[in-house]
């Protein structure tokens, strides 16, 4: 469980994280979503204690994270896969890392094969590729058995199969009731990983919804028309509580209003329509949408599933 | 992927403190091919250094050392041990460096979010590691000074002698000194060559003092320098920089303990 409330985070005259608060519930898997520089990876540093907030508090299993007695064994952690020593091997980055929690010198062993850098354990880190490193970092954050596992970006760099594997990985962990919090600045990764996403902008927090809610309410927002008289029917639309998102010669994209409304008023009108389609967009572009006007969108708390 | 495989097999866990941080940095200097490479650098460049002084005698002091007391060539041979202690004093600069530079350093203190326990471990590691070899490479350069003396069927001073082993092991005393000036500098400026410059300027300052002249008299025993070369009984009791050894020392605990506490007071409330 990660909980911040109020988390501010501002540098001379710049606010990076702006009064953010959340909860990142056990048992799933949560999606950290913003464009690049939103704030994502400035609010995990102020989680992991490395950055101290302007305003506001972030907690771990309910306390501060440089308070733990054991933070390694409570919270496992990946910022920057490249933030490693490259002269040193694999194993020795995890045996100081594991040294420095307390965790028994057997364990680097067990994690270095359970992200499959098993025959790679004493190469230097140097000679890694950046998948490699980002297994490397799963693994340093599996050294200690946390109950909350929170990466940053681990999809980048990563082959297709090695997606598979995270994926996989972390959903397993989740269901074994453990915190998993994850951030990326694509929206389509997460969709086949997450369960819910917390959506931020400009560091405040744009949405709180379960994937599933996510795609729904991007969904019903479109249709898209094509008719010889599509000037007429926007006149017509004026009246509705429809909005014309875009519309170029015949073609019409429409909002607000659903496929089947639309289809009525043609008819009524005898306005003839070569297409009528209700656009399932995918996450990207629900994400777009939200992230489009930061500030017009506030949080909407949703319970997800 | 079974995730049954990701929990431990055994739960047997130490508590995490000052010790397990310690043996943390151990590991880290240890494993560290950079390190290694140049804590061997520091005892061959202690050999070589000692052997050029030593036969240069004659040019550079003006004396050969068939005419000059063999105390005095042993002082000479340990000029090795100060090329050691400046290059211990680069790998110290560098352990703390490369952490900033990769961004290591976050690993770091997420893993130890108590920071002044990793100050506090990093300081002991970079201490030990620096003296051990520090008076290995006074060793080695003392070693090789002698066996020129012998060469030239010169006397030799034995070890023995407390006044060289004084001398020896007060001198190795320059690395631990000047490595730990360079890891709390490392830290003030978050860089290497910030470690490594500011040592150097430490290095200088009773150079810059003895411009000064007689107005430099009082504060010169009392800068790391000056307090050092009294340790090692390298200031004669004529001299009017001599202190009392037990107060040089004390004086190099504080200057040590100052820069410390500069880079902690900075690490404990700087982001990292």
């Amino acid at each position: 469980m990660i909980e911040v409330h109020g988390l501010t985070k501002r540098y001379r005259d710049v606010v990076a994280v702006d009064d953010l608060s959340f909860t990142v519930s056990p048992g799933r898997v949560t999606g950290f979503l913003g464009p690049n520089g939103a704030g994502k990876s400035t609010t995990m540093r102020m989680i992991l204690g490395l950055d101290t907030p302007t305003k506001g508090s972030a907690r771990v299993g309910g306390r501060n994270y440089r308070s733990l007695a054991a933070p390694l064994r409570e919270v496992g952690a990946l910022l920057d896969p490249a933030a490693l020593q490259k002269s040193r091997t694999a194993r020795a980055h995890l045996q100081w890392i594991a040294q420095a929690g307390g965790i028994e010198r057997k364990r680097v062993g067990e994690v270095l094969e359970l992200v499959g850098l098993g025959k790679a354990g004493d190469k230097r880190v140097g000679e890694f590729s950046l998948g490699m490193r980002q297994r490397l970092g799963i693994a340093a954050a599996l050294l200690g058995d946390p109950a909350v596992l929170m990466l940053d970006e681990p999809l980048n760099g990563l082959d297709p199969e090695g997606i598979v594997w995270v994926r996989t990985l972390l959903k397993g962990l989740a269901s074994e009731g453990r915190t998993i919090f994850l951030s990326s600045h694509l929206m389509n990764e997460m969709e086949a990983t997450a369960d819910h996403v917390l959506v931020i902008g400009k560091g405040r927090l744009i949405a709180d919804v379960s994937v599933h809610d996510l795609v729904r309410q991007g969904a019903a927002a479109q249709v898209s028309v094509v008719s010889p008289r599509a000037a007429e029917l926007v006149a017509l639309l004026e009246h509705t509580e429809a909005h014309i998102v875009s519309g170029a010669d015949s073609e019409l994209i429409i909002s607000g209003v659903d496929a089947a409304e639309i289809g009525e008023l043609a008819a009524r009108h005898g306005i003839a329509l070569h297409e009528l389609t209700p656009r399932r967009p995918g996450l990207e572009e629900a994400f777009i949408h939200l992230t489009r006007d930061e500030v017009g969108y506030r949080a909407k708390e949703h319970q997800g599933s | 992927m079974s995730t049954a495989s990701v929990s431990p097999s055994g739960t047997k866990h130490k508590p995490s403190g000052l010790f397990t941080t310690v043996g943390s940095e151990w590991t880290k200097i240890w494993s560290l091919g950079t390190s290694r490479i140049l804590l061997l650098v520091a005892v061959g460049l202690a050999a070589v250094a000692a052997a050029l002084f030593v036969l240069t005698s004659a040019v550079t002091t003006g004396t050969g050392i068939a005419d000059r007391e063999v105390f005095d060539v042993v002082s000479t041979s340990l000029l090795g041990a100060d090329a050691a202690a400046l290059t211990l004093m680069v790998m110290a600069a560098m352990t703390i460096g490369s952490e900033y530079s990769t961004g290591m350093i976050r690993v770091t203190l997420t893993a130890s979010p108590k920071r002044s326990q990793f100050l506090t471990a990093k300081a002991i590691v970079i201490a030990v590691v620096t003296y051990v070899v520090g008076v290995v490479a006074a060793f080695v350069a003392y070693g090789v000074g002698q066996l020129i003396l012998l060469s030239q069927g010169l006397d030799i001073a034995s070890v023995a002698d407390p006044r060289i082993l004084r001398l020896i092991t007060g001198s190795a005393i320059m690395a631990p000194l000047y490595g730990l000036i360079a890891v709390a500098f490392g830290i003030v400026f978050r860089s290497t060559a910030g470690g490594i410059l500011s040592a150097l300027v430490a290095l200088v300052i009773p150079s810059i003092v003895g411009w000064l002249g007689e107005a430099g008299n009082s504060i010169m025993p009392y800068l790391p320098g000056e307090a050092l070369h009294n340790l090692a009984g390298l200031t004669p009791a004529t001299s009017p920089y001599a202190i009392n050894p037990g107060v040089s020392a004390i004086v190099l605990v504080v200057w040590v303990l100052v820069v410390l506490g500069i880079a902690q007071s900075l690490l404990a409330k700087r982001d990292a």
